[in-house]
C-alpha cells in the first residue's frame, strides 16, 4: 500500500512535469514573438506614419555544421533586417547528415517554409523543381529583385531554368573550375619535385613514391567517397556529366554528334581505375578509404600531401597577376602549397547549378522572401553579416573588404557560397596577400567565369521521371561498387566487369537511351 | 424486449466494466492517433506521390511503385538476408541465452556469477552508433585490433570492409555480444524463481543434473522464452524499435560488402536517399509489412500449438 | 553438500563464461583506451588496448561545447525518464484491462492491437500528423509521444496479466470494495515488477538511443538530445575538414580519438547509474518471476 501510494505520487509528479515542459517550450516561443512585436513598436513613433504591419518571420533551411555563435549572427542579421524590409528570418541550420532526409520529409508533407537551399548534389534542385516543390520566381525576380537579376551573368539563368521556369537564385560564384593537383609545398621542395610541368594525373607519380617513402605517417594521396577523382573531374577527361554526376550517361564535350555513353564502359575509366588501383597497391593511398567518407580528419591532421580536384586558379595565375598565393592546402592543413592546373577551365551546368536558394512553393510569404533574397544577393552588409557574423566578436575588420575571424567567436561557417552573391564577399586570413586591393582576387574568379570554355550542353537539364526505376537501381549498384574501384580498393579486371553487369542489369542503357532523347530533342528546340 | 437488445447490451457492456473501458481509453486513444489514422498513407505506395497535389490528388499507379525494387539486382538477396539474419538472431540470441541461464547456476560462487551476469548485460545498453566504432576499432584495415594481432603472428591484414562473407558471422556475434547478456539475466531471474522444491524432489528420484535442466527449468522458463521469441519478432519491421540501427551502423555503407549486410531497410534507405520519392520507399515499406505479417502468424501459429495462452493473438 | 566441489565441469564453465565476459568488455576498453591515446601514436600504430602515449585533447575539443552537451544529457534523461513511466502506465492500463475476461470486446480490441503492429504509414503521414495537425514539432513532446504505446508490449504485458493475476485475488479485491482501477494499482502492479522492467528497460534503452526522432522534428538546438548532439559533433569533425575553403584552427585536430571519446560520452552515464540499475532490475524480476 505504501509503494502504491509513492507510485501513484510519482507519476503525478512526472506528468505534471511534462505538461509544464511543454507548456514551457511553447511560452518561450511566444516571448520571442512578442520581442518582435515590441521592437517594432518601439520603432514607430520614430518613423512617419508607414503602414502598421507585423513584421513577417522568414524560415530559411540550409546545411551545415553547428554553429555555437549562430544565435547571435540571428539576431543582428535580424535587426538590420527589420530596419529594411520590415521582416525578420530564422536560420535552420541543419546537420549535413540529417539535411537531406529532413529537408525530403518536410517537402513530401507539405509543410509551410520559406527559403531553402538546394543544389544538384544535395536536395536535389531540379528533381524538386520538376515536381513543383519551389515557387517559379521569374516575376518576383523582376518586380523585387533587379538587382539580384543584373548580378548574375546571362549564362547563368539557362542552367537554372526548367521547363521555361527559374525556380531558384543561383549563388553566384566561381562555376568555371578546370581540374589538377595541389601539393605540399614542403614535400615538394624538399624531394625536388619539378610541379610546374606536371600536366596530367600520372606525372605526380614521383612525388607520390618520394613521399611514401620519405615521410612516416604522411598519405600521399588523398582518396574520398565525397569526391572520387573520376566521378568528380568529369571535365579533366573531357566530358560533360550531364547533370547528376554519379548517373550513367556522359558526354564528350567534343563530340559534334552529341552521343550519350556509359562513362563507366569508357578507356578513360579503366585507365583511371588502373592506375587507382596501381597507386593502391604501392601505398600512396589510405588503406580504408573507399569505407570513410570523413576525410577531413586527416586534412586537418596534415597528414595528406596531395589531393587531386577541381581547380579554377591555380598558382601560376595568382603569379601572373603578382599575387602572393598560399596554395589552397593554407585553407586545410595550414601548410604552403602548389596548385597545377591539368586542363582548361569549365562551365557547365552541374558547376552553375551547384549553389541555389530556392523559394517554397508553401511558403506564405513569397514578396518578402524575395525581397530578403534581394538583400542578401546585393547588400554587402546583409550577405557578410550572413558570411561572417558581428563584428567585434566573429572577426576583426582589417580593410575596407578584408576581415580575421575570430575563432572564440563561435561562427567560423565558411560558406560563402550558400548563402549569396560571392561577389559582394569579403576577403579574410585565406585569401592571398593583397587579393583584396582592387577587389582583385573577385575580379580573376567572375573573369573566369565568363571566359571558359563552355559545354556544349550548358542549359540542358536532364528529367529523370520516367526512368525513376532504373535510377534508384544503378544508384545502389553505384554505391556498391564505385568506390571500391575508385579507391583501388579491389581489382579493376575483376570487379569492372561486374560493375558495369550490374548497371546494365539495373537499367543504365535506358538511362542513356532516354538521355540521348532528351538531348536530341533539346539540340532540335535549341537550334544546335 | 428483443428489439432493444443490441443497442443496449452496447451501453450495458460499457457502463459494467466501465473502470476498465477508461483504462483502455489513453492507450486506444493513442492508437488510434499514431497507428491507425497514419496507416492511411500507406496509399502513398500506390500513388505518384506529389506533396503539391497532397496524398489524395495524386495519381494513382498501380504496383509501379514496386517495379524498381522488384526488378532489381537485390530484391531477393535483401529479403533473404532479413529473413535469414533475424531467424539466426532468434535462435542463437535465445539459444546461448537460454544456455547461460542455466550454466550460471552451476559456476559454484553466487558473486562470480553476477559478475558475469553484470558484464554480459552492459553491451544492451549501447547504441549501435557505439558499436559501430567499437567495430572499427577491431576491424580497421590499417589500425583496428584485429588486423594487429594478425600481422603480430606474421598473417596478412585482411581489409574486413571488402570481404563479404566474414560478415556473415561477423553480424549475429555483434547482434549476440549485444543482446545475450539482456537474454540472459531475464531468464536467470525465471530460472532462480523456480522453487528449489522441485529440483529437490527430482534428485530424490534419482535424476541427473541433464534431466533435472531439460524436464523442469527449460519448460518452466518458456512462457519467458516465448515472450521474448514474440518481442524480438516483433522487432523485424516495426523500424524505431528494431535493429534497423545495427544493419545501417555496422557495416558503414560500404559497397562490398552488401551482399551479405544489406536487409530491405537499409537498401532502401540507400537508393532512394537522393531521390526523394516516397511512393517508392512507401512502396517497399509495404512489402516489409507483408514479409513481417507473414513471419508473424507463422510464429504465433508455432507457439499458439505449444503454449495458447502465450500466443500473441 | 557436492556443492563446493570444484568439478572439472565447473571450471569449463567459469572459464566459458570468463571468456564471454572478456568478449563483451574488452572492446568498450578499447574505446576507452582509444580515446585517450595520443593522436598521432593512433595513426602510427593503429589501435591498441593500452594507450601507447596519453593525451585528452580529444576530450578537450568535444567538450568545449559542453553547455549544449550538459543541456543535451538534461533532455535525454527527462525524454528518457518520463517517456518509460507513461509508457508503462498506458500499456499496462490497456494491456491488464484486456486480460480481463469479464470485458466483452477485449478480444476485438487486442486484435486491433496486434493489427496495428503490422502495418505503418511510413515517415511521412507520421511527420504530417505530427507536425501539421498535433503541432508537436521543436517540442519536448515530439520526443515522447510517438513511442508512448507499443503493440508488442502490449501483448506480452496481457499475457503476463493472464498467466500471473489469479482471478481469486481480484475478487478479494472486489469485494473488499476496491474500484478496477484501484485493484490494478495496489495489487496487480505491484505483482508485476518483471514484465515492468523487462519492458521498462527495453523502453527506456530505446529512448535513451534515439537520435532520429531529434533530427527530423527538433530544430532548436536547446532542445537536442545527446545522441544526435554527438553524432552531429563528428559530422562536425568531418565537415570542418571537408571544406576546401576552410581555415585552420590552432593545434593539430585530435579525429580519430574524438570519435571514441563521443562513444564514451554517450555511454558515460550510463556507467554511472549502471550498478543501480542492476540492483533494482535484477530485484524486480526475481520477485515472484515464475509461478509455483
Amino acid at each position: 500500500m505504501k509503494i502504491s501510494k509513492k507510485f501513484t505520487l510519482v507519476l503525478t509528479l512526472l506528468f505534471a512535469l511534462s505538461v509544464v515542459l511543454m507548456g514551457c517550450s511553447n511560452k518561450s516561443a511566444e516571448v520571442t514573438k512578442e520581442g518582435d512585436t515590441t521592437e517594432v513598436k518601439k520603432e514607430e513613433p520614430k518613423k512617419e506614419e508607414v503602414k502598421v504591419e507585423e513584421p513577417v518571420e522568414l524560415s530559411w533551411y540550409f546545411p551545415n555544421s553547428p554553429q555555437q555563435g549562430l544565435d547571435g549572427v540571428n539576431e543582428a542579421l535580424n535587426e538590420i533586417l527589420l530596419e529594411k524590409i520590415n521582416a525578420t528570418v530564422k536560420l535552420n541550420l541543419t546537420d549535413w547528415g540529417a539535411y537531406d532526409q529532413k529537408i525530403n520529409v518536410m517537402m513530401s508533407a507539405g509543410e509551410a517554409f520559406d527559403l531553402v537551399f538546394t543544389a544538384t548534389w544535395s536536395n536535389n534542385y531540379f528533381q524538386n523543381a520538376a515536381k513543383g516543390a519551389y515557387l517559379p520566381i521569374d516575376d518576383l525576380l523582376d518586380q523585387y529583385a533587379p538587382n539580384t537579376k543584373k548580378a548574375i551573368p546571362d549564362f547563368v539563368w539557362p542552367a537554372v531554368t526548367v521547363k521555361g521556369k527559374i525556380y531558384g537564385v543561383p549563388n553566384y560564384q566561381t562555376m568555371a573550375p578546370g581540374y589538377g593537383i595541389i601539393l605540399r609545398k614542403d614535400f615538394v621542395d624538399k624531394y625536388n619535385f619539378d610541379w610546374k610541368s606536371a600536366s596530367k594525373l600520372e606525372d605526380v607519380e614521383p612525388y607520390l613514391e618520394a613521399v611514401k617513402n620519405g615521410e612516416m605517417g604522411i598519405i600521399p594521396l588523398e582518396y574520398s567517397k565525397n569526391s572520387d577523382m573520376f566521378k568528380s573531374t568529369s571535365g579533366y577527361n573531357g566530358m560533360d556529366t550531364i547533370g547528376d554526376s554519379g548517373m550513367p550517361g556522359w558526354m564528350y564535350l567534343d563530340d559534334n554528334e552529341y552521343k550519350v555513353v556509359n562513362q563507366y564502359d569508357t578507356p578513360e575509366f579503366k585507365n583511371h581505375i588502373k592506375l587507382m588501383r596501381d597507386w593502391y597497391m604501392k601505398g600512396y593511398m589510405r588503406k580504408d578509404a573507399a569505407t570513410l567518407t570523413d576525410q577531413g580528419p586527416d586534412r586537418k591532421a596534415g597528414k595528406i600531401a596531395a589531393i587531386f580536384g577541381g581547380i579554377d586558379l591555380d598558382s601560376n595565375d595568382f603569379e601572373a597577376a603578382g599575387l602572393d598565393f598560399p596554395g589552397r592546402f593554407k585553407g586545410l592543413s595550414d601548410v604552403e602549397g602548389y596548385d597545377k592546373k591539368f586542363g582548361d577551365c569549365l562551365l557547365n551546368t552541374d558547376r552553375v547549378a551547384a549553389t541555389i536558394t530556392a523559394i517554397s512553393s508553401t511558403s506564405k510569404n513569397t514578396e518578402k522572401a524575395m525581397q530578403f533574397l534581394e538583400l542578401m544577393n546585393s547588400d554587402v552588409e546583409v550577405y557578410n553579416t550572413m558570411c561572417y557574423g558581428v563584428e567585434g566578436v566573429n572577426y576583426k575588420k582589417v580593410a575596407d573588404n578584408r576581415v580575421e575571424t575570430i575563432a572564440e567567436g563561435g561562427y567560423q561557417i565558411w560558406s560563402n557560397w550558400e548563402f549569396g552573391n560571392n561577389l559582394n564577399a569579403w576577403y579574410t586570413e585565406a585569401s592571398a596577400e593583397g587579393e583584396e586591393v582592387d577587389n582583385k582576387g573577385i575580379k580573376m574568379w567572375d573573369n573566369n567565369n565568363k571566359t571558359a570554355a563552355v559545354s556544349p550542353l550548358l542549359g540542358f537539364v536532364f528529367d529523370g521521371e520516367s526512368v525513376k526505376t532504373e535510377v534508384a537501381n544503378c544508384n545502389s549498384v553505384i554505391e556498391e561498387l564505385l568506390y571500391a574501384l575508385g579507391s583501388g580498393s579491389v581489382d579493376p579486371d575483376e570487379y569492372q566487369p561486374i560493375f558495369i553487369g550490374k548497371l546494365q542489369k539495373a537499367g543504365a542503357d535506358k538511362i542513356i537511351a532516354e538521355k540521348q532523347s532528351q538531348v536530341d530533342q533539346w539540340r532540335k528546340d535549341n537550334g544546335k | 424486449m428483443k428489439s432493444n437488445k443490441k443497442g443496449s447490451s452496447f451501453i450495458n457492456e460499457i457502463s459494467k466494466n466501465k473502470s476498465f473501458y477508461g483504462m483502455m481509453l489513453p492507450g486506444m486513444l493513442f492508437m488510434l492517433i499514431v497507428n491507425y489514422i497514419p496507416m492511411f498513407g500507406l496509399v502513398i505506395a500506390f500513388k505518384e506521390y506529389n506533396p503539391v497535389k497532397g496524398i489524395l490528388a495524386s495519381k494513382w499507379i498501380g504496383l509501379k511503385n514496386f517495379e524498381f525494387f522488384f526488378v532489381s539486382n537485390s530484391a531477393f538477396t535483401v529479403t533473404f538476408n532479413t529473413i535469414f539474419y533475424n531467424a539466426i538472431f532468434i535462435i542463437t540470441g535465445l539459444g546461448f541465452a537460454l544456455l547461460f541461464s542455466v550454466l550460471l547456476q552451476e559456476t559454484g560462487s553466487k558473486m562470480m556469477s553476477s559478475t558475469y551476469k553484470s558484464l554480459m548485460f552492459f553491451p544492451y545498453l549501447l547504441s549501435w552508433v557505439v558499436g559501430q566504432y567499437i567495430l572499427f576499432s577491431l576491424l580497421s584495415v590499417d589500425k583496428g585490433l584485429i588486423n594487429n594481432i594478425l600481422e603480430f603472428f606474421g598473417k596478412e591484414p585482411v581489409y574486413w570492409y571488402a570481404e563479404s562473407r566474414p560478415w556473415r558471422f561477423i553480424i549475429p556475434l555483434a547482434y549476440m555480444w549485444k543482446n545475450v547478456g539482456y537474454f540472459a539475466v531475464i531468464f536467470v531471474a525465471g530460472v532462480t524463481g523456480i522453487s528449489s522444491e522441485y529440483f529437490e524432489a527430482a534428485e530424490i528420484d534419482g535424476a541427473s543434473k541433464f534431466q533435472q535442466i531439460t524436464r523442469i527449468t527449460i519448460p518452466l522458463i518458456m512462457p519467458i522464452v516465448i515472450t521474448l521469441f514474440l518481442l524480438q519478432i516483433g522487432k523485424i519491421f516495426y523500424g524505431a524499435f528494431g535493429d534497423w540501427g545495427m544493419f545501417y551502423n555496422l557495416p558503414m555503407n560500404s559497397g562490398p560488402i552488401f551482399s551479405t549486410t544489406d536487409v530491405i531497410d537499409t537498401y532502401v534507405y540507400r537508393s532512394l536517399r537522393l531521390m526523394n520519392d516516397f511512393g517508392m520507399s512507401s512502396a517497399v515499406g509495404f512489402y516489409q509489412s507483408i514479409v513481417g505479417f507473414i513471419l508473424v502468424v507463422a510464429s504465433n501459429l508455432m507457439v499458439k500449438k505449444y503454449d495458447p495462452d502465450s500466443a500473441m493473438y | 553438500m557436492a556443492k563446493n566441489k570444484i568439478t572439472t565441469s565447473k571450471i569449463i564453465i567459469n572459464l566459458m563464461f570468463i571468456i564471454y565476459a572478456l568478449f563483451c568488455i574488452v572492446p568498450l576498453i578499447l574505446v576507452l583506451s582509444i580515446s585517450v591515446t595520443d593522436e598521432m601514436v593512433i595513426f602510427q600504430n593503429g589501435y591498441s588496448l593500452i594507450p601507447a602515449k596519453f593525451s585528452l585533447a580529444a576530450y578537450k575539443y568535444v567538450l568545449s561545447g559542453s553547455s549544449t552537451l550538459l543541456n543535451a544529457y538534461i533532455v535525454t534523461i527527462i525524454v528518457t525518464v518520463v517517456g518509460t513511466f507513461c509508457h508503462l502506465f498506458i500499456s499496462s492500463m490497456l494491456a491488464y484491462s484486456l486480460s480481463r475476461k469479464e470485458v466483452k470486446y477485449a478480444n476485438v480490441i487486442s486484435f486491433l492491437v496486434f493489427f496495428a503492429l503490422l502495418f505503418n504509414g511510413g515517415i511521412v503521414p507520421q511527420y504530417i500528423l505530427l507536425t501539421k495537425y498535433l503541432h508537436m514539432k521543436n517540442t519536448i513532446l515530439v520526443l515522447i509521444f510517438p513511442y508512448l504505446v507499443s503493440s508488442v508490449n502490449i501483448i506480452i504485458m496481457k499475457n503476463f496479466f493472464k498467466s500471473t493475476v489469479p482471478d481469486s485475488i481480484v475478487e478479494a479485491a472486489r469485494i473488499d470494495g476496491s474500484g478496477e482501477f484501484s485493484t490494478y494499482l495496489k495489487i496487480v502492479l505491484p505483482i508485476s515488477k518483471p514484465v515492468l522492467a523487462t519492458i521498462g528497460l527495453f523502453v527506456a534503452v530505446f529512448y535513451w538511443n534515439d537520435w532520429f526522432t531529434c533530427s527530423l522534428y527538433i530544430e532548436d538546438n536547446s532542445l537536442y538530445v545527446l545522441q544526435f548532439l554527438l553524432q552531429s559533433i563528428m559530422n562536425n569533425i568531418q565537415y570542418l575538414q571537408s571544406n576546401d575553403m576552410l581555415q585552420k584552427s590552432a593545434a593539430s585536430l585530435p579525429s580519430e580519438s574524438a570519435r571514441m571519446v563521443t562513444c564514451i560520452l554517450a555511454i558515460g552515464p550510463i556507467i554511472l547509474t549502471y550498478p543501480f540499475l542492476q540492483k533494482y532490475f535484477v530485484k524486480g524480476l526475481t520477485l515472484g518471476a515464475v509461478k509455483e
